[in-house]
């Protein structure tokens, strides 16, 4: 495990893409301020400086690589769990990843791959809203941090620290082929809501069944039962 | 084979102020069917080309290169998102696009050729 980090810098997923070659397994890259932040398909992510804990983590292990799908989900739960130490309530994981406190959204992950002819390695970004108390009205589902939710500033270095050790101890447990399944089925924010998926590019109301096993989300489109992967589809609640 | 009505003609040709009698046989026009070989080609990989394979399956987010690009070893040629997941997929060969089977928003299954380099 090895830590960096700056004051400043683009984006800390695109340091690690740019730099991956020169280091090693599970090194935790993490900014006050990022420049150029990055949710899915470029939508940006914003941030107030020191305000909340920002950084990716770099995989290069081929068997954690191979996992990517349990990856991607355990990340979410890894950080829902320490959240939950710190005394926060009714947290839920929305399929696929991100992490949801009464119905707003506190923590949201992206991960990038490299791939030459296979993956090269994977790199999970990870924004979590600790210390911020107040969001630009822009967002279409509301955001919250930790701050918000608990009416007190938290140590950020300290919460860094449980979230890095928390990632590491779970993620040798998927290494060693532990089953997460019954406890992140507990948390499953999607499950019996009915929500609108562009599936195979036409927009539908679905049902959701829930979370698979195997980490699909389980719907119901037009009386028949499909089993949705997150590259399929697009989302609006 | 052709077949048809063989007609002969005698013809008077002044050449070097010579006349000389020519005959020449004329052949009626003849309706001959030609078939060519159809067979689909599709995807066609000669030696020596190099395939950019899809890592993992997913949707197409995005394709950097046309036909004709020359492209580095370690470029990007294309995004595909699984899980949330974007990848990056670059080449591992240098090479000119000579095809690209994809275009955005396709979905990909793992293997897939996606962009073949001669």
């Amino acid at each position: 495990m090895k830590l960096i980090h700056f004051d400043v810098i683009d984006s800390t997923n695109a340091f690690l893409k740019g730099n991956y070659h020169n280091y090693q397994n599970l090194t935790f890259v993490s900014a006050d301020e990022q420049t150029a932040g990055k949710g899915r398909e470029n939508k940006r992510w914003s941030s107030e400086k020191k305000k909340n804990l920002l950084f990716s983590v770099l995989v290069k292990d081929r068997k954690l690589i191979e996992k990517y799908k349990t990856l991607s989900i355990i990340c979410g739960y890894s950080i829902l769990e320490v959240l939950k130490e710190y005394g926060l309530n009714n947290l839920s994981i929305k399929w696929p990843n991100d992490v949801y406190v009464d119905n707003k959204k506190i923590c949201g992950i992206l991960l990038e791959a490299v791939s030459k002819q296979e993956m090269e390695c994977l790199i999970i970004g990870v924004g979590v809203n600790v210390n911020q108390k107040k969001f630009k009205e822009e967002y279409t589902i509301l955001p919250t941090s930790i701050r918000n939710q608990l009416n007190r500033c938290i140590n950020l270095k300290k919460f860094k620290s449980d979230i890095y050790s928390k990632l590491v101890y779970n993620f040798k447990l998927v290494e060693q082929d532990y089953d997460f399944y019954s406890q992140i089925k507990k948390y499953d924010y999607l499950k019996n809501k009915e929500v609108f998926a562009l599936v195979s590019n036409e927009k539908k109301l679905v049902k959701v069944l829930g979370i698979n096993s195997d980490y699909s989300l389980g719907v119901i489109a037009e009386n028949k039962k499909i089993d949705l992967e997150a590259g399929q589809i697009s989302f609006s609640l | 084979m052709l077949e048809g009505l063989v007609k002969m003609k005698i013809y008077k040709i002044k050449v070097n102020g010579k006349y000389y009698e020519v005959e020449v046989s004329a052949v009626d026009e003849v309706v001959a069917e030609i078939k060519a070989e159809t067979k689909k080609v599709e995807n066609v990989v000669s030696q020596g080309d190099n395939v950019i394979l899809a890592p993992i399956a997913g949707k197409v987010l995005e394709v950097k290169v046309n036909v004709g690009d020359m492209v580095k070893k370690g470029q990007t040629v294309a995004i595909i998102e699984a899980m949330k997941l974007e990848n990056e997929i670059q080449s591992a060969f240098a090479g000119q696009v000579s095809a690209i089977n994809i275009k955005k928003g396709d979905d990909v299954k793992n293997k897939d050729e996606l962009i073949v380099l001669k």
